[in-house]
């Protein structure tokens, strides 16, 4: 064994300090950063390093952080069949009954992202649709956003429901027809994840872990447990966490402070939904929807409800991160934070806002009062953002200008986090970094520093890791992400080409090209 | 004739002579007898059959499968030419024969529950005790045969139905029960129906309404807690609005009503009746004062003592209170930050439980009124002690009980008719001005 780790030369480093420097080298000695610089200093590590890596010039940032994914939800999904594509019922019959045919008998088969305004039938399968492809498996269709969900009767059979269940369809002789809404929906849900073993959770995570970490990916923010998810992936990701390549930070998503406490965990929250998105116009908005003017969102706290659960998580000294889509929701969150400021100060909290995608100006200001980190995903803009888009379809020219208020957010002073969300929109800080400098409301843009930031230095800070992780310092972990170009030197509309060629997780090399 | 038991609701358990046969009957003749058997008044086709339990069959093979089956059933079961049968299977139909000799539980709890009546209460207890001992689980418990949908509809129709049956026995008897005033027997009836769906917030309010008649409030409170917690986990939710005027009840049915109504709190206001609390050991001499008064401020914890030490901050020279050790600056600058005046560089990064947390702030407090009262004497004037916060309620009875180590004295006004004045008058000596 030699002295160091690894020595990576001949690149463009960009160590995002405090000063912006670039470096050509870097060593790293039992995982953590030992020496860096520029020119020919490198050649005394050469003969003492494990590992010796040209970079032909390459450019080498600090390994990505993704402050918003639901890690196990994402694993699971990758297990799933996806049906957002479909055209009609009978194209998801075929994928049901061809997957049926590769899978052990009795074990679940999951479909997501069914859209039943996009298949000619406009409908949901019947459960005896199902019961044709598959009798040997449990099969359960969810609808994007998962508020509804279809089963066939061997999974009606096993899910045990109540009789008195709310939100079971039935048909004409009062037999549920294995359609699900509201409380039903929830509690198949549940019951089925509830059935789903840990071994399950493995096989996801670990294919999500490799999509993160060929994205570059060395630290993840993980939202689980809690409603529309479920506490045995929270339990899963805590007790397992000293196994994963990368560092996983989990949030457990919950109001009950003691449970996490009881975890030994310091952080709560994460998509503690306030309210609900856009899409499904569940979103709080203090004016109704665009394209629905009978609705302004739901709230689904009440100001008390919400202040009693920050106030005791915030004097059980833990990290609060919650998420808050429309102006309402955030408003909301804004309240709780001051109240529970208000009545016991705290310097150096990080609390958290997840999402703020329509944050006013006014909010922003208090924001920055209460020194809160904003945990926004720039992709969003991407897939939902421009002319004729998502947001534009539900709120409007006018407010769908003001969505993901980047750039008067950085202006202000405030740190944004950035992530993905996944699985709602792709781990891929590249993507995130190209949307915030190329975000359709151009006066909402951001410099790609400021961009390559929010996936980088602010992703350490959000949950109080800039000692340690975040830019390319002496004493930080050797986490790194090499790039085939420099996002600071090429044209910015070409920024999601650029390729992640090699993840380095304190010096040890988990991929490269 | 043998004696045959057919137990469906729960397992699927079948007897013969008292000797279990369930695992020497082929699945599908344990369906197809279960069939019949819940069915007994009806004669079967036998085409119904076989194309019931052999859809996908052809119809030659599906007729052969059921004779087959039957036959092996009326082996097992000993059913012989002679005797009366239980299955009696003619060249074209089917009927099961439920004479004497058979039990079947689904019955059973039927006919009790049909000849139950509620004019002998004793007996009508006893009657839905009898039939709710009889479910011991869903009708035909984790029995489902592959590619009969028919007979699997069956199953769901079935298991629905008992389980409601089932679900109203439970909750008549936790009524009855609650009416005699057995409440331990009625939770239990109630957690039952919990069991079966958590998320029916009427039985929460059942729950809380019994602990409320048992005198036990907190875990009523804790009833609300529990609903609460499962609708945000499971629904995303907060509770229907009934359950919470049942809280808000609740937090009034022993006094600690932190919220007030309008005009009570304008009259109240103006009671201005003074009541003081004698300390032998008051000195009046050189006494400083303080008035620390109290409002009708819902939830939040700790104002009163928070308010306490900030009139003492402002009030006392600094040089005092600079003497004043920083270990135990540090507890109370936990409830009041104008403590950052007079001591610098507190760290509060440390993870206390809350119940640590009280505990740190009430001794440190209690300190400091020691400290202060070495030199001078303190009167401290408190208005509508009623409204103080339960926490700080607490902290203020801790300095009466060691009021006699204190060169202090209270004064209060407020709702003499109010428990904590009950309270107050239990132990110390209150005294109209």
């Amino acid at each position: 064994m030699k002295e160091m780790d690894l020595l990576l030369y001949n690149g463009t480093i960009l160590t995002m300090d405090e000063k912006n420097t670039v470096k050509e080298w870097v060593v790293i000695k039992n995982g953590r950063i030992f020496d860096l610089g520029n020119g020919d200093g490198f050649k005394r590590y050469i003969e003492i390093s494990n590992e010796v890596i040209d970079l032909y010039g390459k450019t080498l940032l600090p390994g990505f952080y993704d402050s918003h994914v639901h890690l196990v939800q994402t694993g699971f999904n990758l297990l799933s069949l996806d049906a957002s594509k479909i055209k009609c019922i009978p194209e998801l019959l075929e994928l049901i009954c061809s997957k049926s045919k590769k899978t052990v008998n009795g074990e679940l088969i999951r479909v997501i992202g069914y859209d039943e305004s996009k298949v000619a039938e406009k409908r949901l399968p019947t459960r005896y649709e199902l019961d044709n492809c598959s009798q040997n498996n449990p099969v359960w269709v969810n609808t994007i956003e998962y508020h509804t969900s279809v089963v066939n009767s061997l999974a009606l059979h096993m899910l045990k429901l109540p009789f008195n269940l709310e939100g079971v369809m039935r048909d004409e002789r009062n037999l549920p027809d294995g359609r699900f809404i509201s409380k039903a929906s929830s509690m198949v849900r549940n019951n089925i994840f509830n059935m789903i073993d840990d071994n399950v959770r493995k096989e996801g995570v670990s294919k999500a872990l490799n999509l993160a970490i060929e994205n570059g990916v060395t630290s993840i923010n993980a939202m689980e447990g809690g409603f529309t998810f479920h506490d045995k992936d929270a339990k899963f990701i805590s007790r397992n966490k000293d196994f994963f390549p990368i560092d996983i930070i989990l949030f457990y998503q919950t109001v009950d402070v003691k449970k996490v406490l009881n975890e030994g965990l310091n952080r709560i929250g994460g998509c503690i939904f306030l309210d609900g998105s856009f899409n499904s116009r569940t979103a709080a908005l203090s004016e109704s929807y665009y394209d629905d003017s009978s609705t302004s969102g739901i709230l689904y706290f009440s100001q008390d409800e919400l202040n009693k659960f920050v106030l005791e998580a915030h004097k059980n000294n833990m990290q609060i991160a919650i998420h808050a889509i429309g102006d309402k929701a955030i408003d909301q969150i804004l309240n709780a934070y001051e109240y529970a400021l208000y009545l016991y100060p705290k310097k150096d909290h990080r609390y958290r806002i997840e999402h703020f995608e329509l944050a006013t100006e006014k909010q922003i200001n208090r924001a920055k009062k209460l020194n809160l980190i904003l945990s926004m995903q720039p992709a969003y803009e991407y897939f939902w953002g421009g002319v004729g888009g998502m947001y534009d379809l539900r709120l409007g020219p006018k407010r769908s200008k003001t969505t993901n208020p980047l750039r008067k957010i950085v202006d202000k002073g405030l740190i944004i986090a950035g992530g993905s969300d996944s699985d709602v929109t792709p781990i891929s800080p590249i993507l995130g970094i190209h949307t915030a400098v190329n975000h359709p409301t151009a006066e909402s843009s951001v410099s790609v520093l400021e961009a390559i930031k929010m996936f980088t230095i602010n992703g350490a800070k959000s949950v109080f890791e800039e000692n340690i992780k975040g830019s390319i310092e002496i004493g930080k972990y050797g986490d790194f992400v090499i790039l085939d170009k420099n996002p600071l030197n090429i044209e910015k509309t070409d920024i999601k080409d650029i390729k992640v060629e090699g993840t380095i997780k304190e010096g040890n090399i988990l991929f490269i090209e | 004739m043998k004696k045959l038991e057919m137990y469906m609701l729960g397992n699927l358990k079948i007897i013969l002579d008292g000797k279990a046969i369930t695992d020497n009957i082929s699945y599908k003749s344990a369906g197809l007898l279960s069939y019949l058997a819940v069915n007994e008044e009806r004669t079967f086709s036998r085409d119904k059959l076989s194309s019931l339990f052999w859809g996908t069959s052809s119809m030659e093979a599906a007729r052969y499968n059921l004779r087959y089956n039957l036959w092996s059933l009326r082996k097992i079961l000993g059913d012989n030419k002679k005797k009366l049968k239980i299955i009696d299977s003619q060249k074209d139909t089917c009927k099961f024969n439920l004479h004497n000799n058979i039990y079947i539980d689904v019955f059973h709890m039927e006919s009790i529950l049909k000849k139950s009546s509620k004019h002998d209460i004793k007996e009508y207890i006893e009657s839905l005790e009898k039939a709710k001992n009889i479910y011991k689980g869903e009708f035909l418990e984790g029995f489902y045969i592959k590619d009969c949908p028919e007979f699997n509809d069956w199953i769901f129709f079935e298991r629905e139905r008992f389980q409601r049956t089932y679900f109203d026995t439970l909750y008549k008897l936790s009524e009855i029960y609650k009416e005699k005033g057995k409440f331990l027997k009625s939770i239990d009836n109630l957690e039952e129906m919990l069991t079966i769906n958590p998320l029916q917030e009427e039985i929460y309010v059942k729950l809380i309404e019994i602990y409320l008649e048992m005198g036990d409030r907190s875990t009523a409170l804790y009833q609300y807690e529990r609903c609460c917690r499962i609708l945000r986990e499971e629904l995303n939710i907060s509770p229907m609005d009934e359950i919470k005027e049942v809280y808000k009840s609740i937090r009034n049915h022993s006094g600690p009503a932190l919220e007030c109504k309008k005009t009570e709190d304008k009259e109240l206001l103006e009671d201005e009746n003074k009541w003081i609390i004698y300390n032998e050991n008051f000195t009046d001499k050189d006494t400083k004062i303080l008035a620390i008064d109290c409002y009708p401020i819902k939830n939040i914890q700790y104002y009163w003592i928070s308010n306490l030490v900030k009139e003492i901050i402002d009030n006392y020279n600094i040089q005092v209170l600079e003497g004043f050790p920083k270990y135990y600056w540090k507890d109370v600058y936990r409830i009041e930050s104008s403590v950052g005046r007079i001591t610098e560089g507190i760290d509060l990064q440390d993870n206390l439980t809350v119940m640590t947390e009280k505990n740190k702030i009430f001794s440190a407090v209690l300190e400091l009124l020691y400290n202060i009262t070495k030199e001078n004497s303190l009167s401290i004037f408190i208005k509508n002690i009623q409204w103080m916060d339960e926490i700080s309620f607490d902290f203020f009875k801790l300095i009466l009980f060691k009021y006699e180590r204190l060169n202090l004295q209270f004064t209060i006004t407020g709702d003499k008719s109010h428990y904590r004045f009950k309270e107050i008058k239990t132990y110390f000596d209150l005294k109209m001005l």
